[in-house]
């Protein structure tokens, strides 16, 4: 045992490149192993790991506090079925005006939003304990801790200004810290004694009542993912108090549906990633490994010949290929963690969730576990044929001239039109074929990546804008439908920076397979430029034509072109369905047409909404605010952000940008490795060449094109490979997410410019990979092999 | 008298090692000169090839081959100046093992600047010259040892270069292979090209060349041509 590990330490010390070639690839295939294992991990019930994590409440119950005393809320904590609770925490709302400020360009604009101000003491109590993400928490009572959607939303960060404009005085908050809260009632914290001053006082019939009080209270309970469990602890709770005391109440299970459903979205990439990273990482690894053993056996003929056993060739092939993998298995461990870490936060922040859990341990077993059998697998059988081989043919290997490996094939593409150092690199492929096909597949995995990553980041590109409808309407205008004063419509059209505008209403409208109404949205003029995607057929362009989201023709059957009756309150109209959109409102069973249509089926209907396109170079968020003094109180304008559309796909963006670059990193390690055991084998031949009269850039190019052209063939069939995954991944995701198709042009997001560009890639990612061992090869000194016998 | 190597205060040392390899060696070489360098293991022969050949560099000196200083050259111009000045012979032949005896040959002309029909087609008629027009599709590992070092001066002569160094090149061959060989470097001579045969055996080195030289210990120990001036 003592002589084979002297001999794998003393090979892994005199090899340096080949140990630092496995250990390289090692650390980055144990890199994003982890990345992708943790992600993985990650998006498994994301929202129970947080919720645990933050000790989070079952249920969240508001309380009226002039109907209820603050002694008998406290006293619904012990109501049966309640395990752990805070509060009662004094809770407003109210209007808070957020100000554009310090770093931020255009001319200065107040943007108005209702919020749930929260009276509480610290982030770390008992339940619902928060992240704070920035900044401290509040210690007087003219700061202010928002939530870190909010604070995004609002384009706010520590250290602004706040206003609550709907109290008097108008009181300026500091805001000192960002925090996140997986209850997702509060939109901002202040001191529990501050709530009073910042609640409004209500106006009753032109006389000035008390400020209305209200209390939270945020409750653990003992069975709690049963609904009706949830419901029976709230009907205790709510029936120890006087009637009509409870405001509002939300259980967690609603809040895990959402966040779960969007976890469900981001599964099939993050799959499709992890596997891609695994098996580039097992094929880099296999190839490496076999490399090694390969490339070995005239040591174990010597080994042999001085006494080693079979058994002890193959363990010091093994142990010395071992070392250097556990060592870049130690490094790439954190590695991979450290690289995992955003990730694993915008993965939370883009679930709406406050913290992260992922059970490390798990992974990094899993990780080694891999990475080991991997190892041993691609090592242990090379390694037993060496060990089975005699000592004389095995010191004979690397000496005298050897049989022409793949002579028929090397005999074939010698005859390729092709410049000499072109067409010897070529041919040397022939010689070993399985590290070419190994090597081709790693480049195969991270050219594919790359398509998938491209294509999905421009396809969730187009989601996130179809969505949010940003690039066609950039400011929307509600209104109260008792507002008075000059028509709105006049106002917009008289707004500096007005380009076009459509009236929209509301109503309802039965229609047949759908047993409740649905929303009916009616448009008062020229709506074909708002901005939704089709997926088939065309947008209205006349009353009686009406589009609608997939989800609706799915639970009706109806097709494109097919008439139908909706109704509604005794009337009923002749609808026909003229084009399928992409459209994510209200759990995608609506109708879009003329509201003409609309408020003759729906009398009670009416208009009050706007979406405006701007002039170009307009600042929405000054026209917003221009638009809404304008308009007095009853009408609140705000410029349309993608902010909450492509918050989800930033994640999905960054987790692809990363897992592709390392698999393209891997992929690159691997022909690096491949390319620094040719050359070593070649190394003779190469001496020859240059001896010949090949100069340096013709050794380099010689070296490089016997790569790149794997490159160029895995690419070939890595392009297709990508855009398929793309195809299945996109419309996975489309599915799980909301039951809707996806627009034709939501796919074609790759041109043929681009593929060919991605195609390039396959050789940029061989040639980086193999660039630097070219130039050792061609600086290398020719004189030692060329004497060798 | 136009000389086609000349060395000047020739010094090499290798990295590894404590003693230099040349020492302070001086040569001058005139075209179609026929040069045995020998000496014993160590002595610097092989050195002094590889610089004369432009494999390596000169810690110090100057070495002038074919008109070029050597020192002035970058990498890829030496190459250049391989392909069209020097056919290197060795010991153990050094052929392509994946690439036929054609090929062998004609890759070189290809480096030489030749289209790949003209390669092959003179790849071709000097291996016929050279006896092997049975063994031009064979790879080296299908040639006796005769054949392998036939099919190497035919690639040494492929690009017709007027300098032809060779490093022992019966080192590895049999009697009657080693006399066939050198008969052949012996006719390539009297046909105007310069020979630098590097050989340990005194006797060869008699019979084949007009001049030997003699290294000890990286230094000229003997130079037949100045000790025949020197007599005189």
């Amino acid at each position: 045992m003592t002589a084979v590990l002297t001999k794998a330490v003393a090979d892994v010390r005199r090899r340096r490149l080949q140990t630092g070639v496995i250990f390289l690839v090692t650390t980055l295939s144990v890199l994003a192993a982890t990345m992708a294992l943790s992600l993985l991990v990650e998006s498994n019930a994301p929202y129970d790991h947080a919720f645990n994590q933050a000790h989070g409440p079952h249920l969240v119950m508001i309380f009226d506090g002039t109907r209820a005393t603050e002694a008998q809320i406290a006293a619904t904590t012990r109501a049966t079925g309640v395990t752990e609770a805070i509060g009662p925490l004094p809770t407003t709302n109210a209007q808070i005006e957020f100000t554009r400020q310090r770093g931020q360009k255009g001319p200065a604009a107040a943007l108005r939003i209702n919020a749930n101000i929260v009276g509480r003491a610290g982030p770390d109590l008992a339940v619902d304990r928060l992240t704070l993400y920035a900044g401290r928490w509040a210690t007087t009572s003219s700061e202010v801790v928002l939530s870190d959607l909010l604070a995004k939303g609002m384009d706010t960060s520590v250290g602004d200004t706040i206003r609550i404009i709907d109290v008097a005085g108008s009181p300026s908050l500091t805001v000192v810290g960002i925090a996140a809260s997986i209850s997702r009632v509060a939109d901002a914290w202040v001191m529990p004694a501050a709530v009073s001053s910042l609640t409004p006082v209500v106006q009753k019939s032109g006389r000035v009542a008390p400020p209305q009080t209200r209390w939270m209270v945020e409750y653990r309970v003992a069975d709690a993912n049963d609904a009706n469990a949830i419901a029976t602890v709230s009907r205790a709770i709510s029936g120890g108090l006087p009637s009509g005391s409870v405001v509002g109440s939300i259980s967690w299970l609603d809040s895990r549906k959402s966040a779960d459903l969007t976890a469900a979205v981001m599964v099939p990439f993050l799959v499709a990633f992890s596997a891609l990273g695994l098996l580039a990482a097992a094929f880099v690894i296999s190839n490496v490994v076999a490399g090694v053993v390969i490339a070995d056996r005239r040591q174990m003929g010597i080994m042999k010949s001085i006494g080693f056993t079979p058994a002890q060739v193959g363990s010091v092939l093994v142990a010395q290929v071992l070392i250097p993998v556990a060592i870049g298995s130690v490094v790439g461990i954190p590695l991979g963690t450290l690289v995992s870490e955003p990730f694993l936060n915008e993965t939370a922040q883009a679930l709406g969730l406050p913290t992260v859990f992922t059970d490390a341990t798990l992974v990094y077993g899993s990780v080694v576990g891999l990475v080991l059998v991997i190892t041993l697998a691609a090592s242990i059988w090379p390694s037993i044929k060496a060990g089975r081989m005699s000592a004389v043919s095995a010191i004979a290997v690397g000496t005298g001239p050897s049989s022409s490996r793949g002579a028929g094939t090397i005999a074939r593409l010698s005859r390729l039109p092709l410049r000499p150092p072109l067409r010897l690199g070529v041919a040397a492929l022939a010689a070993r074929p399985v590290r070419a096909v190994m090597s081709g597949v790693a480049v195969l995995i991270g050219v594919a990546t790359v398509v998938f990553a491209v294509g999905l980041t421009l396809s969730l590109h187009m989601v996130a804008s179809s969505l949010s409808r940003d690039q066609q309407v950039q400011v929307d205008v509600q209104t109260a439908p008792d507002r008075s004063g000059p028509p709105l419509s006049a106002l917009i059209s008289t707004t500096p920076g007005t380009s076009r505008f459509v009236a929209e209403g509301r109503g309802q409208a039965t229609v047949p397979g759908i047993p409740s109404p649905i929303p009916y949205y009616g448009y008062d003029g020229s709506s074909a430029w708002i901005g939704y995607a089709m997926i088939s057929g065309r947008w209205f362009d006349a009353p009686g034509e009406v589009v609608a989201p997939s989800h609706l023709l799915d639970v009706t059957g109806l097709k494109i072109g097919q008439s139908f009756t909706a109704t509604f309150g005794g009337e009923s109209e002749q609808l026909t369905l003229v084009g399928e959109i992409f459209d994510q409102t209200n759990d995608d069973l609506l109708l879009r047409g003329s509201w003409s249509d609309v408020s003759r089926l729906d009398p009670t209907a009416t208009i009050d909404e706007y979406e405006i396109q701007l002039r170009p170079g307009t600042d929405a968020r000054a026209y917003a605010s221009t638009l809404q003094s304008a308009g007095g109180p009853s009408v609140s304008a705000r410029p349309v952000s993608s902010f909450s559309a492509e918050a989800a796909f930033l994640l999905i963006e960054g987790v692809l940008s990363g897992l592709a670059l390392v698999l393209a990193g891997i992929a690159a390690a691997g022909v690096f490795n491949t390319v620094v055991l040719g050359t070593r084998e070649r190394r003779r031949e190469i001496a020859i060449l240059k001896a010949i009269g090949m100069d340096p850039s013709q050794v380099v190019l010689m070296v490089v094109s016997s790569v790149a052209a794997i490159g160029f063939v895995a690419a070939v069939v890595a392009v297709p490979l990508g855009l398929v995954m793309h195809h299945q991944i996109l419309t996975s995701m489309a599915e799980i997410a909301t039951n809707t198709r996806v627009p034709a042009s939501f796919y074609s997001v790759l041109g043929p410019t681009q593929l060919a560009g991605l195609t390039i890639a396959g050789v940029a990612i061989a040639t980086a990979g193999a660039w630097l061992p070219a130039q050792w090869a061609a600086a290398e000194r020719v004189s030692a092999p060329l004497q060798a016998e | 008298m136009e000389l086609i190597v000349e060395l000047e205060a020739v010094r090499k040392v290798y990295d590894s090692a404590l003693t230099p390899a040349l020492d302070g060696v001086s040569l001058e070489i005139a075209a179609g000169e026929s040069v045995a360098v020998m000496g014993p293991s160590g002595s610097g022969k092989s050195t002094l090839l590889n610089l004369v050949a432009g494999l390596d560099r000169a810690t110090a000196g100057r070495v002038r081959v074919a008109g070029e200083e050597l020192g002035h050259l970058n990498e890829t111009r030496r190459a250049r100046l391989r392909r069209h000045s020097v056919g290197l012979i060795f010991q153990f032949f050094n052929l392509i093992d994946n690439l036929t005896a054609l090929e062998n040959v004609a890759v070189a002309a290809e480096l030489g600047g030749s289209t790949r029909a003209d390669s092959i087609r003179n790849a071709k008629d000097l291996l016929e010259r050279l006896g092997l027009s049975e063994q031009l599709k064979s790879f080296p590992a299908r040639l006796s040892g005769g054949q392998r070092q036939r099919v190497a001066v035919a690639r040494a002569l492929v690009n017709d270069p007027p300098l032809l160094l060779a490093d022992e090149p019966t080192g590895a061959l049999d009697t009657y292979s080693g006399e066939q060989v050198l008969d052949l470097l012996r006719d390539l001579n009297r046909a105007g090209r310069t020979l630098i045969l590097i050989t340990h055996d005194p006797s060869l080195a008699r019979t084949c060349t007009s001049r030997q030289i003699q290294l000890n210990d990286g230094r000229v120990a003997v130079d037949s041509i100045a000790a025949t001036v020197a007599v005189r």
